[in-house]
């Protein structure tokens, strides 16, 4: 039973980075469109931008946090502006094929500027706390708290802002929206700097928890379309549950079976679920 | 037996009810319309009955079938054809190639018939061509001449008719035209007026949709009229126009709105 | 069967004749490019297949080439482990691209567009893996060697005998091709068409569009595992580094360059994918990025590809040929 815990604990951990990857996602599929595939990148991106702040300059989390988020926003708007938006009505490979682009820069920048070497961050919330039968560390703490801070905000922000809500407006209809005055190209801009802060805050989240180099991001990518794809199309909440659900597997059959062939849990689940709920767990569109 | 019955029809999106519970029927060889204001539910009436979208709630039936949330393309054998808003065609073929595509569910050759090319593929094709060009024959106003330039480079109206004549080919009991004269100037809606009437008397049931008052009255037989996805009446062109609800809600949508409430 | 041999034949008999002399052609340029059109026949294979599913029905599927590693993975291992004879084992193998394809196919094709692409991402991902870790199987990164060579008769096709090499290469790309311009022309062809056109008018127009996605899904998987397994057994060795995302975007960016939807456009894109960076090489240390973008600026500017500009061109002849009848 402790065991049993523990794995689900992990899993909790690890489902909440799979939330936040597959929420950010979502976003820029939902209101673009857009295959995305730079996601896993700028996670990792999001990893080397805390590991830079705690190793080189204050050994304080919460800044490389910061700067983790400035990084992912500024990157976001820029990829969008200069990369996605020349190519929205140029049909799905041309998209495909920018995306990698954008992808294959990413790579060679972190590979020149930090070295190709698997990089480790130290902790700074090592502290180990016991809650009832098991022990967990406060980095592990704070990551799932941060997000469901997230969470909680991004549905607050979907629900109660004015700008949520614009968004939500362009996602059903671009055109309608423009029409009512929302700015189509602005709701663009933010959300792809929310869906790459999103990844970075992710990637700076588990820096101290997991290594990481700059060619490891498409792992992150797949699992979050897995995500998304089984989720729910168009469902955001549907992409966060799915996330911890696909963690939490995940840990325990690692746990339980064979580690290394964990990663084709996600498309057992994907299969499975395809198979019987075409539009995934909680979509609303029929995909 | 009705050609198509349909009882209890619902479809919502969300909270929306965009079809609210329809019943209605047309016989065998009839002229039958649909008008509303726009937004009332024809478009999502036709999606749903041609199982574009699911019902979610009531029945269809075909020839006393229950064919309700078939998907399209049985719905299509069945012999239900349809064209779509807007001019959908397959852009990059000629109106030839688009009717000939309309030959498919009538036809059989398959795989090993494409690989190995049997007397009777062989045969097939050289009949699916010759059916596609009665199609467009029937269907006429410079289609036929037209009949081998790619339809990306055809004016919207000839793209509408080559709908048409892609649903006819489909060898259908029953056509659903949805606004087809949209985007015609009087010369061609008056020809259009004559297609229709045309088709009508090859045997094959129009169900119309339309937004041009004349034209729809001018033709059919029948009217049904939608409003906020309710039926609000259904009758002769002469009843239709004389009904008090359905001119309110073209003039005033305010007094249809209140006396719909509940 | 005649008719086709009247209005295509010549065309073919002219591929057939050019494939006889193409060894002699090259031999020209230095021996040294033979290797380089053993791979562009072979390569042909897959981007003609990527053409059928591509060009043809108008699906976007990432996971294409691992068709191809599968190919090379299941006649190599049924060879080696199993001593089959080698046409046996490329059929086999063959066979169990065409089946993982239409699994994949099964799974994903009821998911439209980019959700079907990003779809088969994640297979090809998900295969990539599973080749890299069943090391008992497949030898995991280091991948399988001593790959059966084909033979007839007596005759073997050793690797160092690249004429024969280009004879078989390009004699299976020429059958490849035979049989996509047959299902195209054809009834299956058409409902294909329809349905990369609009597939929504395609269902309503009484095609069973999931089952014909599926049917141009197992064929193209088919083939490409066909082009793998000669890949495998030309290299005598494989690895798992076809199943990634960067060959895949090649591969199809091969096919846009030479011309989605036509029958001689995925022979020019592999002769662009595997030509082009050896003949930039010559230019010095950026020639990757150089052919990066030449693909980008292919994709901007010439969306139709190679074939593309000659049909604008024949258009464009005709026109003026037909001003001049015409007097104006």
């Amino acid at each position: 039973m402790e065991m049993f815990l523990v794995f689900v604990g992990n899993g909790v951990v690890i489902g909440s980075i799979y939330a936040m990857l597959a929420m950010g996602l979502s976003f820029t599929f939902s209101i673009m469109r857009l295959v995305n595939f730079a996601h896993g990148e700028i996670y990792v991106l999001g990893s080397y931008m805390a590991w830079v702040v705690i190793t080189k300059f204050v050994a304080n989390f919460w800044l490389g946090l910061l700067l983790a988020i400035v990084v992912g926003a500024v990157l976001g708007y820029i990829i969008e502006r200069f990369a996605y938006r020349t190519v929205y009505q140029a049909g799905y490979l041309s998209q495909f094929l920018v995306s990698l682009g954008v992808v294959v820069i990413l790579q060679e920048a972190m590979r020149v500027g930090f070295s190709g070497l698997t990089q480790t961050c130290p902790t700074l919330f090592p502290t180990v706390r016991v809650i009832g039968k098991f022990a967990v560390t406060d980095q592990r703490l704070i990551v799932v708290g941060m997000t469901i801070l997230i969470v909680a905000g991004i549905f607050l922000f979907f629900n109660r802002t004015k700008m949520g809500k614009a968004m939500r407006a362009t996602r059903g209809s671009p055109l309608a929206a423009g029409m009512v005055g929302i700015s189509v190209p602005r709701m663009r801009s933010v959300a792809f700097m929310g869906c790459a802060a999103l990844a970075t805050v992710a990637g700076a989240l588990l820096a101290p928890i997991f290594s990481f180099q700059p060619f490891i991001g498409m792992r992150y990518t797949v699992v979050a379309i897995i995500v998304i794809v089984a989720g729910g199309i168009g469902s955001i909440g549907g992409a966060a549950i799915a996330g911890y659900a696909l963690g939490i597997i995940e840990s325990l059959f690692a746990g339980y079976l064979l580690g290394q062939w964990t990663f084709s849990v996600g498309f057992f689940i994907l299969i499975v679920v395809l198979k019987f709920r075409p539009q995934g767990l909680f979509g609303k569109e029929r995909a | 037996m009705r050609l198509i019955e349909a009882n209890n029809l619902t479809k919502r999106f969300g909270g929306l009810v965009a079809v609210n519970n329809v019943d209605f029927y047309i016989d065998e060889g009839e002229l039958f319309g649909l008008i509303g204001p726009n937004g009332s539910g024809k478009t999502v009436m036709f999606n749903t009955i041609t199982g574009i979208y699911k019902s979610d709630g009531g029945k269809v039936a075909f020839s006393g079938e229950d064919i309700t949330d078939l998907p399209p393309h049985k719905i299509n054998a069945k012999g239900i054809g349809r064209t779509f808003q807007g001019s959908k065609v397959f852009l990059s073929l000629t109106p030839l190639q688009n009717v000939m595509v309309g030959r498919h569910c009538r036809t059989k050759s398959h795989l090993g018939s494409a690989l190995v090319r049997t007397g009777f593929s062989r045969r097939e094709d050289r009949e699916t061509e010759e059916k596609a060009m009665h199609a467009l024959e029937l269907v006429g106003m410079g289609l036929v001449e037209a009949k081998d330039i790619p339809v990306m480079a055809l004016t919207y109206v000839m793209r509408s008719l080559t709908g048409i004549a892609i649903a006819l080919s489909t060898d259908p009991k029953i056509i659903f035209l949805d606004e087809p004269i949209a985007g015609m100037n009087p010369t061609e809606i008056t020809q259009a007026m004559e297609l229709i009437k045309r088709i009508r008397d090859t045997g094959i049931t129009v169900f119309l949709v339309e937004h041009n008052m004349k034209a729809i009255m001018g033709i059919c037989e029948r009217i049904m009229v939608l409003n906020m996805g309710y039926k609000i009446a259904e009758g002769t062109p002469q009843e239709i126009s004389q009904n008090e609800e359905v001119v309110q809600a073209y003039l005033g949508r305010e007094y249809g709105a209140e006396t719909k409430q509940g | 069967m005649r008719s086709f041999m009247r209005k295509k034949g010549f065309a073919y008999l002219v591929g057939v004749a050019l494939v006889a002399v193409l060894p002699h052609l090259i031999g020209l340029a230095g021996s040294a490019w033979m290797h380089t059109f053993v791979i562009v026949g072979v390569y042909g294979i897959l981007t003609v297949s990527l053409n059928l599913i591509r060009g043809y029905t108008g699906q976007i599927c990432i996971s294409h080439v691992a068709m191809y590693g599968i190919g090379a993975y299941g006649s190599a291992l049924v060879g080696i482990k199993l001593g089959v004879n080698f046409w046996l084992a490329l059929l086999i193998g063959a066979l169990m691209a065409g089946m993982v394809g239409l699994f994949i196919g099964w799974v994903s094709l009821g998911l439209r567009g980019v959700y079907f692409a990003i779809t088969t991402l994640a297979f090809l991902r998900l295969i990539g893996a599973i080749l890299t870790n069943w090391i008992g199987l497949t030898g995991g990164e280091v991948g399988l060697y001593g790959v059966p060579r084909p033979s007839i008769g007596g005759f073997v096709f050793e690797p160092t005998n690249r004429v024969a090499w280009i004879y078989l290469a390009f004699g299976f790309l020429i059958l490849s091709v035979f049989i996509v311009d047959r299902i195209v022309n054809s009834r299956m062809g058409r409902a294909l068409i329809a349905i990369r056109e609009d597939e929504d008018l395609a269902k309503s127009t009484g095609i069973n569009t999931f089952n014909y996605k599926m049917i141009s899904m197992g064929i193209s998987s088919f083939l490409a595992g066909i082009g793998g397994g000669l890949y495998g057994a030309y290299m005598g060795t494989i690895t798992p580094a076809d199943c990634a995302v960067i060959p895949s975007v090649m591969a199809m960016a091969g096919l846009v360059m030479g011309g989605q939807g036509t029958m001689l456009g995925p022979i020019i894109g592999s002769v662009f994918v595997n030509l082009l960076p050896e003949l930039l090489r010559l230019t010095g240390e950026y020639y990757f990025i150089m052919f990066g973008v030449i693909m980008i600026l292919f994709i901007i500017f010439l969306p139709r590809g190679v074939m593309g500009v000659i049909a604008s061109l024949r258009a464009r002849l005709r026109a003026r040929t037909s001003i001049k009848e015409v007097g104006v």
